[in-house]
């Protein structure tokens, strides 16, 4: 790696140029719809979901972004504090087409934290929309390389916020599926056909780049190629996303002694009431089945049995060999 | 605000379309309107203006005016009904966002349209049925896409959307794009490549959309992207 460049964890922001993937913390402190009463963000998962307080035409959401003292990296000495640079947000909705920054702080910024309110109508949005923190240079930098050399380049960011407009779609078989552009920033490789997203609720997100794939998970029809495949990939994703959820559920129990969040609960649950849980644990109440998942990740030999016992579970809770064996039937020339 | 009734043609509306053994590829075909009108989810939404008649006149007028039967004057054709389009129904994004309504529209009110214009090519269906996630797919989205992303908000004119018809390439280029969310960018794409070779537009689009990852796009006016591609595109020429 040249010595100039830095690596954040996101995969889009290897830059040729020194820049502060954390350098921002953004926060929703709050949001109220058409002015009434305020809603509770989701500060765990970085999220609000209007959707679950009813009808709305217009949100009001506001927000604080702290430039930290990190940022000072990306900048020459001479340079500040205060830093020739601007403090946006950036608003993106793929649905609707609609991506546009909201200055919260024009050039130059402090290493401090600057609130702001953000209005956004209903009529503008659907689906998910994404809220992004940068800081963009507005000057020259004399210095150059290997400091962002040109005004207009962003030089630092932070974790974003999801507005969730609309309650996210369900698949037939009960898991959210959503589609995204993995072209986009923040997003996993455009390699990938889909990935797990905990949040704001655990969903598949499905590469909507993949256009052969989109359209056969889109098919509404019930007999033929499409439907018998869609059955197909639909087991081979489901597959997938229990086996991501029951390792992170029993991963955050080994950790703390007991899920976290709502839908590892609803996992725990699940295994207690289905048949196939009885591959996995052997506990016939919520509480034993905690314990149990637990011990089952705490050490690698465990791990080891736990992710074979988990592979077949899975494929018989998803009835992956009838799925596969009717395609077989139905499709072979 | 007053409301007005929309409506969208739901999933098994989409399958009787797959499924029709005449309809869309035969020639002289139509769609089967009556059962159609069966599969039809309805709104009431504020804020929308429909002139269904207008649009239906502009195209009477334009299936006159310009013969399909050559490809320039097909493109010519879209530049002509793409503003008028976006005009005429004018929806907000949200319900711009719907498949379902742009394919009740193609279906239901302006089935000659897209079979006027699409007819010599091989994915009418798509021209019908395409969904959000190819907005260059459903014709009339197509059209009223174009325009709504590449109208200057400011003054209210089409001109880049002109710009954008003069290549279908270029269309589908830019409707292909993520940048194409950014107004100002997509407009100045249009206006800087218009009437350039599929040789120029795709290397212009493709470092254009890679500079993407250093340069914040939303924090640029429309004149500075026109000079950040003016640039690119002499250096591939």
């Amino acid at each position: 790696m040249p010595a100039n460049t830095q690596h954040s964890t996101a995969r889009d922001e290897s830059m040729p140029y020194k820049y502060d993937s954390n350098g921002l913390a953004f926060g929703i402190s709050s949001f109220s719809l058409d002015g009434g009463e305020s809603g509770k963000p989701n500060y765990d998962e970085q999220v609000i979901t209007p959707h679950k307080y009813g009808e709305w035409e217009e949100i009001q959401i506001s927000i604080n972004v702290t430039v930290e003292g990190s940022v000072k990296s990306v900048f020459p000495d001479n340079e500040g504090p205060p830093y020739p640079a601007k403090l946006i947000l950036v608003i993106d909705c793929e649905q609707t087409q609609m991506r546009r920054e909201a200055v919260v702080k024009e050039s130059p910024v402090e290493e401090k934290t600057y609130e702001d309110e953000i209005v956004l109508n209903q009529r503008l949005l659907r689906g998910d929309v994404s809220l992004t923190p940068r800081l963009v240079r507005t000057e020259k930098c004399r210095e150059g390389l290997p400091f962002a050399p040109n005004a207009g380049m962003r030089v630092a960011g932070g974790r974003g916020w999801t507005l969730e407009v609309d309650e996210p779609e369900e698949s037939a078989n009960g898991f959210p599926f959503v589609y995204r552009d993995f072209s986009q920033e923040s997003m996993p490789s455009e390699d990938l056909i889909h990935a797990f997203s905990r949040n704001p609720d655990p969903k598949i997100m499905i590469n909507d780049r993949k256009k052969n794939v989109v359209d056969v998970l889109q098919s509404g029809l019930t007999y033929g190629f499409r439907p018998n495949m869609k059955r197909n990939l639909k087991a081979r994703f489901g597959n997938l996303l229990w086996i991501q959820l029951l390792v992170s559920t029993a991963a955050t129990i080994a950790e703390s002694g007991e899920p976290e969040f709502s839908w590892q609960e609803g996992v725990v649950l699940e295994v207690v009431e289905e048949d196939f849980g009885g591959m996995i644990v052997n506990a016939d109440d919520y509480d034993s089945a905690v314990e149990e998942l637990g011990v089952r990740v705490s050490d690698p030999g465990e791990l080891r049995e736990f992710i074979t016992d988990l592979c077949c579970a899975v494929q018989l809770y998803s009835d992956a060999a009838k799925h596969l064996d009717s395609f077989i039937k139905e499709e072979s020339p | 605000m007053t409301e007005t009734k929309i409506h969208e043609l739901t999933e098994a509306g989409r399958d009787l379309v797959k499924n029709h053994d005449r309809f869309p590829d035969e020639e002289e075909s139509a769609p089967p309107k009556k059962e159609l009108k069966g599969h039809l989810r309805s709104h009431e939404v504020k804020g929308v203006e429909l002139d269904l008649d207008g649009l239906r006149d502009a195209i009477d007028d334009a299936k006159a005016i310009f013969d399909y039967g050559r490809r320039s004057q097909r493109t010519s054709m879209d530049s002509n009904l793409a503003p008028i389009v976006r005009e005429c129904i004018d929806v907000p994004p949200r319900v711009a966002s719907l498949p379902g309504f742009w394919q009740y529209l193609s279906l239901i009110e302006y089935p000659d349209l897209v079979t006027t214009r699409w007819s010599r090519d091989n994915d009418i269906e798509e021209k019908f049925l395409g969904t959000q996630k190819d907005l260059y797919s459903n014709y009339l989205a197509r059209l009223w896409w174009a325009a709504h992303l590449t109208k200057n908000e400011e003054t209210g004119d089409y001109f880049a959307t002109h710009r954008l018809f003069t290549k279908q390439r270029l269309v589908n280029y830019l409707l292909d794009s993520s940048f194409r969310r950014s107004r100002p960018a997509a407009r100045a794409f249009a206006v800087v490549l218009a009437n350039e070779s599929q040789s120029t537009i795709d290397p212009v689009g493709k470092r254009f959309n890679t500079s993407r990852s250093v340069i914040e796009l939303d924090s640029r006016s429309e004149e500075e992207i026109i000079e950040q591609l003016e640039k690119i595109k002499a250096r591939v020429n």
